[in-house]
């Protein structure tokens, strides 16, 4: 198990002197699925978005696939395979279900605006391609019977599906979800959970990450956890020895006097 | 048909055709650009005063224009598609401005504010400006229903997350931008043929606005509502041209009434009238299902 599809070591980005995350180390592997909690202000969202590339770390290095991807921007990290989604929907307005999906194909269309313009028989094969290949992922996640709907009329936990199953598309090495339960009730939550249980059978290669500050989801999903309070790795290691990790209950509980 | 109604429609054709690719600009991708008509104004221009002045044929200076369309807008897209939209949109307003200095200026060759007006009469114009009219509604149709406009429209909404779908934002921005430049340029064209003369001031801020007035007025995510809008509004001060309003035609109030029909809309239905909806053949075929429906249902009550 040497072989970590994503790999961080020493991750550190500061905002104008507030350190949002410090020396943040870890790896996950093929098929594997890991956990970050802390409380709000942690740094977790910031270590995500040093990950996808939306900021730029002040030190440490990302090692993704075997390959440094330190200074590589956003869109090439989400051409290689790292997808993402974000803590509220972001689901693209104007374009339903179907479409959304394919517009995390469409970088990879593969026809010119040429033939787009003209309608030519290239545009129309692969437009055929993308179109099976959108619907094909959402009959995986059985969502296809939504696929005409406009994200605005779905429920929002269909809605963080939908996002899922978009991130999906496009066979990604390593998916990472941002608080996929913020906002949704328990039962909803639950519905997730089983989401996510089936996106893991049938997707066997994938590496899955989640943010999450809900105990119940990262407990019950994952089987490695770090825990981050104030941009630092307090604790890292199985559900059960973080449940039973002192500097984790007073993070969370405040201390005992 | 007599002349006057042919030059209305062609009219309404270069309304059609600018509004459509202002559609692509800012109803697809959400550049909201105020210098389209400095697009139109390079167009005829160029066309006409070079070949004039170099005695070579139109048809060669008209592809050169609308290179030199294509050119510009690359240029100016280069930096300011970097920016935030508001900037971008301040820098088109520059640039149009820049434009019409720079046509007063060379007062030489282009006649300044008087008007150039040295430009041949063109046979079958009506022709040629329904069939571009058509030529452009089908590409920027098809352009909205490919990837490039599923792209469009969700950088649109939130280019970080476009980003993160890998899209290449600023790219397919430059590229948009350009093909609604070029077409702009197209319609100059064949504004001036249709006019015979052009004055600086019909390629202003003014009539770049006008264009993002009837976009808005239709809806800016529906194409259909644009190609309405567009020529509705731009019939409209025809129709108004003999009622007078304090011994003045209505059609000098245009600028009001298009105001006021503005204001009237965002107020009260924001997303345009049409909204985001669009005429496609399924949609015509259901409503023909439900008049059939309707009338057996008929039949059968009738029995």
């Amino acid at each position: 198990m040497n072989n970590a599809i994503l790999k961080t070591q020493d991750l550190s980005k500061a905002f104008g002197g507030v350190c949002a995350v410090k020396d943040f180390s870890m790896e996950i592997h093929t098929g594997g699925i890991r956990g970050i909690i802390g409380p709000n202000g942690a740094g977790k969202t910031t270590i995500f978005n040093v990950l996808s590339r939306i900021y730029v770390q002040d030190e440490g290095t990302i090692e993704f696939d075997g390959k440094d991807i330190s200074t590589e921007t956003q869109i090439q990290v989400a051409r290689m395979g790292l997808a993402r989604t974000f803590q509220n929907t972001r689901l693209f307005k104007g374009l339903n279900v179907l479409d959304n999906v394919k517009v995390a194909l469409d970088h990879a269309g593969e026809y010119s605006l040429f033939s787009a313009l003209f309608l030519l028989p290239s545009r129309n094969r692969k437009e055929r391609e993308i179109e099976e290949k959108a619907m094909s992922c959402l009959r995986l996640l059985n969502l296809d019977q939504y696929a005409k709907a406009s994200p605005s009329n779905l429920s929002y936990g269909y809605q963080r599906r939908v996002e899922i199953a978009r991130a999906l598309a496009n066979d990604p090495k390593v998916l990472m979800l941002d608080e996929p339960a913020a906002g949704l009730n328990p039962e909803e939550t639950s519905q997730l959970m089983d989401f996510i249980r089936n996106i893991q059978d049938k997707y066997p290669k994938l590496a899955i990450l989640v943010i999450e500050h809900r105990m119940e989801l990262i407990m019950n999903l994952c089987t490695h956890i770090y825990v981050q309070d104030s941009g630092l790795t307090i604790a890292e290691g199985t559900p059960s020895e973080i449940q039973q990790n002192p500097r984790v209950l007073s993070a969370y509980l405040g201390e005992e006097d | 048909m007599n002349a006057y109604q042919t030059g209305l429609i062609i009219q309404i054709s270069i309304s059609v055709m600018t509004v459509v690719a202002v559609f692509a600009m800012t109803g697809l991708a959400g550049m909201f650009s105020l210098g389209q008509a400095a697009y139109m104004a390079v167009g005829a221009y160029v066309t006409f005063v070079l070949s004039k002045y170099l005695e070579i044929p139109y048809t060669i200076t008209g592809i050169f224009a609308i290179l030199l369309c294509i050119l510009l807008s690359w240029v100016i897209a280069i930096p300011t598609l970097k920016l935030r939209r508001d900037y971008f949109a301040l820098i088109t307003v520059g640039f149009s401005q820049m434009i019409i200095a720079l046509i007063l200026l060379l007062e030489d060759y282009t006649r300044g504010s008087i008007g150039f007006a040295k430009i041949p009469r063109i046979d079958n114009l009506f022709w040629i400006a329904l069939g571009a009219m058509v030529l452009i509604i089908f590409w920027i149709r098809n352009l909205k229903y490919s990837r490039f406009g599923r792209m469009a429209i969700a950088l649109k909404n939130d280019e970080v997350a476009s980003r993160s779908f890998g899209i290449d934002v600023y790219k397919l921005k430059i590229k948009i931008y350009v093909l609604a430049s070029a077409i702009a340029g197209f319609a100059g064209i064949i504004m001036a043929m249709r006019n015979r003369v052009i004055t600086p001031d019909s390629f202003g801020w003014a009539s770049s606005s006008e264009m993002q007035i009837f976009l808005f007025f239709g809806g800016t995510n529906s194409l259909t509502g644009a190609i309405l809008s567009a020529s509705i509004l731009k019939w409209l001060p025809e129709l108004l041209r003999n009622v007078t309003l304090f011994g003045i035609s209505m059609q000098e109030y245009r600028t009001i009434i298009y105001s006021i029909l503005i204001i009237i809309v965002i107020n009260f239905r924001p997303q345009g009238i049409l909204g985001e909806k669009e005429i496609n053949f399924r949609w015509v075929g259901k409503l023909f299902g439900k008049l059939k429906k309707s009338t057996v249902t008929k039949r059968k009550t009738d029995e």
